[in-house]
């Protein structure tokens, strides 16, 4: 388990991640989502041992990351700008790996390499852009860690190669119970693999909770009303956001599925039906409740 | 996996990451050693033809080549020693790099100790394989190789310690940098910062305080230990103090060197452990550095311009002009180099203040002399003892020995007579000393007056102009040359104030510390103690280093005069001890009132058993077949003659009446060398000045007739004996030169004529014949 206590660093006068707590549970993927400059690199970098906190701590299982070998064999980072030794081949990093990490499977890097269709004798500085990331991933798989550190990791994967890289995420989870952590701006990019997602914003934490109990706590109903009957009329329901078309309503409403439908049907609407939200739409939701327009934080 | 095996797989890695290190080190020691030794033989065996001399002149090449003293091999370490130092942690620099590098489990002491310790061996092994090849060259071609491997061996690890140590300081700088161009910067900050802020501060002192003396190894050891700071400068002077009959010192000083490495390597590791990740790209790691460089750079800048200013203009306005250009440009070059913004120029506008208020504090202390620097003149109770030297008396005195070198042979070995005379000195009359002191600060206050009034050397009674001497070590004194006008006051003597000196006076104080001042005085104004001082037993005991001679060391007695050269080495040893007594004794009681009135005639000098060798030893190749003239070897063989043959010689006096009555006893015509026979012509030489006292012209005349041969003899004076006598002054003679045949030999000789004493028929021939081209 990763834990963050009054996480807190500065960069001169700009405060980078404000007075973080924070848990990531073992076995989950945790995606951590805010814009260019929340905080999301600088809390990866602390979690990684690469930056020493100004404040407060973060453990690896109990143990402090910073300067710490036993707690940083837990996991492999993948910076947003990983670094590759010059006119190096994906065999040269693996070599590299393997002798840090006592774990690193090579027998699966180059079964992953040939899966990928990535040639392991081929220069990197040659790849592009998506091809350097799945080499990253590739290797971080490898390590064996039961942590995986991705900051942006997914960006510049095509769709085929980012479904690829969920499998193998899901394939490690199930098999070694891998944690993956992944850093990312775009939400979409994390909705389909996140258990938990933290929302970073000017270096605090927004907000922190777990995908599937939001998913079951907010829906989304489109329903079509008896006639002089308005929304905030509707007993029983914690209606979170009204949008109109006509007399065609959606609803944002909080609470479980069959509390809503059970209110709903009392209400004897001429039409309604309970839709699935989106991750980005849950966000819309939950944020705008705490007062944040986080169109603009996120999207 | 073990700690030890991750430890050496890292070292590994790094020599992956790194091998164009170890290909340019290699390729450049290659050419340097192996092709270099080779290219020497080949070169000098074609140069010398002989073999012996050929292989002669190799050994000592290779000697010269494969030992510490190289350069060349000094210049590749300090290069070689910035490239392995900045390209060891330059992955420190990049944000990417940094966060792979830290984000693997790996302590960063592992990582600082294999990067630390690649950066040793990635120039050790290329540079040791070369040198051993270098030997093996050496050898092929016959030169010894128990002779080559030790000084191979030593020169070796002699540049490795040193090499450990300039690369150690790159290492510090990269880790307090975040940017690969300033860390270069940062690796010149530690190598020159101390020796320029040192040599600002002792500049300061020669060019403000009048009374200034830089003593080598005694005051001058702030400045000299201050410049050491420097690993540059402490490599360079090891390099050059180095001598293979003393190895003691050098292998100290290495010794103490490397220990200096090994605690800035442990700071190096300390500072890595510290340095903060973001530091990546950064000009400067950590800020509790970044005000303590720029202040130091700052104030640096501010006394060096101001001091630029001062010496072109000797403006106060100027300097206060060139003190606000260096702290400001200074200040602001630094902000950009941090910040890497314009706009931060001034951030920090209160330090700029306070170091353009200290700089200018600073000036005017020394411009002012406010401390009483020069004034300074210590009460006769708290002095023990004295030492003197005037420059203007101990001029000719030759301080030092003859000494072999297995190298180079025999040579005149200068021991400083300056430092000598004045530490060695005990002269106890202190009341004496301080009479001639006191003159010398009056003369200082006299000519800050001046400066004052508008500038030195307007006044005709005052010292004229400056000048600085210096060496390797920098500036050692500043000289004031003149003269006085005509119009200056009659002493008691009669003599006028025209003979200026420098004194040199070292103050041992009852504490036992040695205080050091320079004065320029007229002699004539303190005649009375200047001739007490000379009277001294103390003082000639050590101002003239025949006084010390006992009879029973002199081998042989040489006396010279003219182009003549006579050694007495059939005299018993009691003739040559009874003729260095009396020599001695008149020496000692000769004065510089009598020194007014006297030319020496002839030269004197006693050499021992050891001295005798070493003259020998230059005869004796200068009889050799060996082409001297002709080569490296010989210039440097002309050098050392010079010093061997002519150092040591004393003057005698025609008032040496006993000396010259034992010289003529020993069958030595003393006086009578150049004889009016042997002279076939004697040309005279006067030179005209302008009313403004401008060179105008000068008239030659050539006498061939015996008559007004002889009568020129009676005024003439040997123009190389004068050298021997303190009172002579140039501008008191004309020159001349007489041409004469020894021996079927044409030769000739410079002579003088005193001004005043050219006989009239001389005078009115040059001016009769000036006015004859005058009107042509």
């Amino acid at each position: 388990m990763i834990e963050a206590a009054n996480l807190t660093k500065r960069f001169d006068d700009i405060l980078a991640v404000d007075h973080i707590n924070a848990t990531i549970r073992d076995g989950s993927v945790f995606g951590l989502i805010g814009t260019n400059g929340a905080g999301k690199s600088t809390f990866l970098r602390m979690a990684a041992g690469v930056l020493k906190p100004d404040e407060g701590r973060i453990t690896i299982d109990g143990m402090n990351v910073f300067e710490n070998e036993e707690a940083k064999r837990q996991f492999f980072y993948i910076s947003d700008d990983q670094h590759f030794f010059s006119n190096s081949t994906p065999v040269d990093m693996m070599v590299y790996y393997k002798m840090v990490y006592p774990n690193f499977d090579e027998a699966r890097f180059h079964q992953l390499m040939k899966s990928f269709d990535l040639n392991e004798r081929r220069k990197i500085n040659t790849f592009s852009k998506g091809m350097k990331k799945q080499v990253s991933v590739i290797c971080g798989i490898c390590a064996g860690t039961a942590y995986l550190f991705c900051d942006e990791t997914f960006d510049g994967l095509d769709p085929v190669m980012r479904q690829a890289v969920k499998s193998l995420f899901a394939c490690d989870m199930e098999e070694r119970h891998l944690t993956p952590i992944i850093a990312s701006h775009n939400l979409r990019e994390l909705e389909d693999i996140c258990d938990h997602v933290g929302l970073l914003h000017k270096g605090g934490i927004l907000l922190s909770r777990d995908l599937d109990e939001m998913k079951m706590n907010i829906h989304k109903v489109q329903c079509v009303l008896q006639p002089e009957m308005e929304p905030d009329q509707l007993e029983g329901m914690e209606i979170l956001k009204v949008e109109r078309r006509g007399k065609l309503l959606t609803l944002t409403v909080r609470g479980d599925l069959s509390s809503v439908e059970f209110h709903m049907q009392a209400a004897n609407p001429v039409f309604y039906e309970t839709i699935p939200l989106s991750l980005e739409e849950i966000f819309i939701s939950e944020t705008e409740v705490v007062g944040y327009d986080v169109k603009k934080l996120i999207f | 996996m073990t700690s030890k095996n991750l430890f050496f797989k890292l070292m590994k890695e790094d020599f992956k990451r790194r091998l164009w290190v170890v290909t340019l080190i290699g390729l450049a020691s290659f050419f340097a050693y192996p092709v270099a030794a080779a290219f020497m033989a080949g070169n000098i065996n074609d140069y010398y033809g002989s073999y012996e001399w050929a292989l002669l002149q190799y050994t000592q090449s290779m000697q010269v080549f494969l030992d510490f003293d190289n350069a060349m091999t000094c210049f590749g370490m300090v290069v070689a020693s910035v490239i392995c130092g900045l390209s060891s942690f330059s992955y420190l620099n990049s944000r990417s790099k940094v966060d792979f590098y830290h984000g693997i489990p790996v302590r960063r002491e592992k990582l600082y100790l294999a990067n630390y310790l690649g950066g040793i061996l990635y120039l050790a092994v290329p540079y040791g394989i070369c040198l051993a090849m270098a030997v093996v060259v050496g050898m092929a071609n016959g030169v010894s190789g128990s002779l080559l491997c030790p000084i191979a061996v030593r020169g070796y690890l002699l540049h490795m310690v040193y090499y450990t140590l300039m690369y150690t300081v790159t290492v510090i700088a990269a880790m307090m940098t975040g940017n690969l161009v300033i860390g270069l910067l940062g690796t010149a900050v530690f190598n020159f910062i101390v020796p320029l802020a040192v040599s600002l501060v002792q500049g300061y002192y020669l060019m403000f305080y009048h009374t200034y003396l830089y003593v080598a190894g005694t005051n001058g050891d702030f400045f000299q230990w201050g410049i050491r700071i420097s690993p540059l400068a402490e490599y360079i002077y090891q390099m050059e103090e180095a001598d293979p009959l003393r190895p003691q010192a050098t292998l100290l000083a290495a010794l103490g060197a490397l220990g200096v490495s090994l605690v800035l390597a442990a700071v190096g590791c300390m500072l890595y452990k510290k340095r903060p990740s973001e530091a990546a790209g950064k000009a400067m790691a950590f800020h509790v550095s970044k005000p303590i460089i720029r202040i130091i750079l700052t104030l640096i800048s501010g006394l060096g311009l101001g001091a630029f200013f001062w010496s072109i203009r000797s403006s106060m306005g100027w300097a206060v002009f060139g003190i606000l250009c260096g702290t400001v440009i200074c200040h602001c070059v630094v902000e950009i180099i941090y910040h890497f913004d314009f706009k931060k120029l001034f951030s920090n506008w209160r330090q700029l203040a306070g170091c353009t208020v200290v700089v200018l504090a600073v000036f005017c202390v020394f411009r002012y002399d406010l401390t009483g620097y020069d004034q300074w003149v210590p009460s006769a109770e708290k002095v023990k003892e004295t030492g003197i030297y005037l420059d203007r008396i101990n001029q000719w005195v030759s301080y030092g020995n003859l000494v072999y070198s297995e190298e180079g042979g025999w040579y005149w070995a200068q021991d400083g007579g300056r430092e000598l005379v004045l530490q060695q000195m005990h002269y106890q009359d202190t009341e004496n000393i301080l009479e001639i002191v006191r003159e010398g600060v009056r003369q200082v206050e006299e000519n800050r007056e001046e400066e004052k009034r508008g500038g030195f050397g307007n006044n005709e009674n005052s010292a004229s102009s400056y000048s600085v001497i210096g060496g390797a070590d920098g500036p050692t004194a500043i000289f004031v040359a003149g003269k006085v006008g005509d119009g200056a006051e009659v002493t008691e003597t009669g003599t006028q104030p025209r003979t200026w000196s420098s004194v040199l006076v070292c103050y041992t104080l009852n504490s036992g510390r040695k205080v050091y001042r320079k004065y320029y005085i007229c002699l004539e104004r303190v005649l009375p103690q200047v001739e007490r001082m000379m009277a001294d037993e103390a003082y000639q005991s050590v101002t003239y280093p025949v006084m010390s001679r006992s009879g029973e060391d002199v081998a042989v007695v040489r006396y010279r005069e003219g182009e003549e050269s006579v050694s007495l080495t059939e005299l018993t040893p009691q003739q040559k001890a009874e003729l260095l007594a009396v020599y001695k004794k008149e020496l000692g009681a000769m004065s510089l009132t009598r020194m007014y009135g006297e030319a020496p005639i002839g030269l004197i000098r006693f050499t021992s058993e050891e001295e005798e060798r070493g003259l020998l030893w230059i005869q004796n190749l200068e009889d050799s077949k060996i082409d001297l003239y002709d080569s490296y070897s010989s210039r440097q063989y002309r050098y050392r003659r010079y010093g061997v043959w002519n150092e040591d010689y004393y003057p005698v006096y025609p008032s040496f009446d006993n000396t010259l009555s034992l010289l003529r006893e020993f069958k030595v015509d003393a006086g009578n060398y150049i004889n009016a026979p042997e002279i076939t012509s004697l040309q005279v030489e006067k030179e005209y000045y302008d009313e403004y006292g401008q060179w105008d012209d000068s008239k030659q005349m050539l006498f061939m007739g015996r008559e007004e041969i002889e009568k020129l003899l009676e005024v003439v004076e040997d123009g190389d004996l004068l050298y021997y006598n303190p009172c002579y002054q140039a501008e008191d003679y004309c020159r001349g030169t007489v041409n004469y045949v020894i021996n079927g030999q044409n030769s000739s000789r410079s002579i003088l004529f005193p001004k005043g004493g050219v006989p009239d028929f001389v005078e009115e021939q040059l001016d009769a014949e000036r006015e004859q081209e005058d009107e042509r």
